[in-house]
């Protein structure tokens, strides 16, 4: 009944209905009145009580009767058991809502926690591989002899470091990537094992040996194609 | 081939001679290709050790070789010219040493190396290079001092 109700869900202001609710009580009231009004009249006259007592009670339950009909209409349009329902699906709906919005920022959240690690990994990659590649370059670009042995087993050693560290960490970058990323996983294992025998290889360690700058170039080369796949995965996502 | 327990190398049949442990025995740096690169080179770690250990080798018997204790690393140059060398001088060949190679090591970074020696062995090619030692020149040269007492090699083969 379109006009009769306010609002929505299971609670309405029927304007109607509070009107007929309110002319039920008033009514009711006036019975109960009358009914105590008899008993005070049954102590003093008999007759005189009981004819009072009819006509108020007539009058008060015809008002009632049409207090009860007024809200008849009302009553009646209401589905049965829709309360309820009513509170229940939205309750539920509520609860659906709620948790589908936790579900999504989870796993949103999770994204971002994954993007984010593995970009603390590659940073930790990136930075040993740094070291590697201005290491190994000076070590190569320089002629050994006798003269600077000392720094040069000093660098040796340090190489031979660098290189472990940057093996590990170049391992744990490519233990996050997925399987979507085989190539790049391909491509960490193929430099490290290639750099390892580019850098430390032939005359390493030798006594002596002449400066090699067809070496270093390659191992810069290396090393900067290296980077440029390990740049994607470096910056922050939020 | 890593064996967890004794078990499993007695069912593999495996024969295993003492573990011959390169930090420790040998040396905490091995470093370099040759004699003239000082001690603890490759040259001298193939050609007075594993020739010696390779050659008392036979039937199942393996020789095992701890790689990772008191060990920071090998350069590529150490590791081909030990082990590679042992099949490019024509002493033993590839299946030989493979066979009767057992590297062990408990840090699983040094997977690595042991993965490096098996290819270097792999890319090896038989008796292709004359062997012309270095041990003269680099003892007049005062660069080998053979400091690394080899006596322990002995005690690994009884």
């Amino acid at each position: 009944m379109s006009g009769d109700f306010e609002g929505s869900g299971p609670y309405f202001v029927c304007p109607k209905g509070q009107d007929a609710l309110y002319d039920l009580s008033i009514s009711t009231d006036r019975i109960a009145d009358a009914i105590s009004r008899l008993s005070l009249g049954i102590k003093n006259t008999h007759e005189q009580g009981v004819s009072c007592f009819q006509s108020e009670v007539g009058l008060a339950s015809g008002d009632v009767i049409k207090s009860i009909e007024g809200l008849y209409p009302i009553l009646e349009s209401i589905p049965e058991g829709s309360y309820p329902l009513a509170i229940v699906s939205g309750i539920t709906g509520a609860f659906v809502a709620s948790l589908t919005a936790a579900l999504f920022n989870f796993l949103y959240l999770k994204n971002v926690n994954n993007r984010n690690k593995k970009r603390h990994f590659c940073a930790s990659a990136l930075a040993s591989l740094d070291e590697f590649e201005d290491l190994s370059i000076k070590y190569w670009v320089t002629e050994k002899g006798s003269f600077n042995e000392q720094d040069m087993r000093l660098m040796e050693v340090r190489i031979k470091g660098v290189f472990f560290i940057m093996k590990s960490s170049l391992k744990e970058f490519s233990e996050m990537l997925s399987s979507k990323e085989k190539s790049e996983k391909k491509a960490i294992y193929d430099f490290v094992y290639d750099i390892y025998d580019i850098s430390t290889g032939d005359g390493f360690e030798s006594s002596q040996r002449p400066f090699d700058k067809s070496r270093a170039v390659l191992i810069s080369k290396k090393c900067s194609l290296m980077k440029s796949k390990l740049m994607r995965y470096a910056h922050p996502v939020t | 081939m890593w064996y967890t327990n004794n078990l499993e190398r007695q069912l593999a049949g495996v024969i295993f001679m003492k573990t011959l442990y390169i930090g420790k025995q040998f040396s905490d740096d091995p470093a370099g290709r040759y004699y003239t690169d000082g001690d603890g080179s490759g040259e001298e770690f193939r050609e007075e050790i594993l020739r010696f250990l390779f050659g008392n080798v036979s039937g199942k018997g393996k020789v095992v070789i701890n790689i990772d204790e008191n060990v920071e690393g090998y350069g590529s140059s150490f590791l081909v010219e030990a082990f590679a060398g042992l099949v490019k001088h024509g002493y033993f060949s590839r299946e030989f040493i493979k066979d009767h190679l057992f590297l062990e090591y408990s840090d699983p970074d040094f997977d690595f190396y042991k993965n490096k020696i098996y290819q270097y062995l792999d890319q090896a090619d038989y008796n292709s290079e004359t062997y012309v030692s270095t041990k003269e020149m680099a003892i007049k040269d005062k660069k080998f001092k053979g400091v690394i007492d080899k006596d322990f090699l002995k005690e690994l083969l009884n």
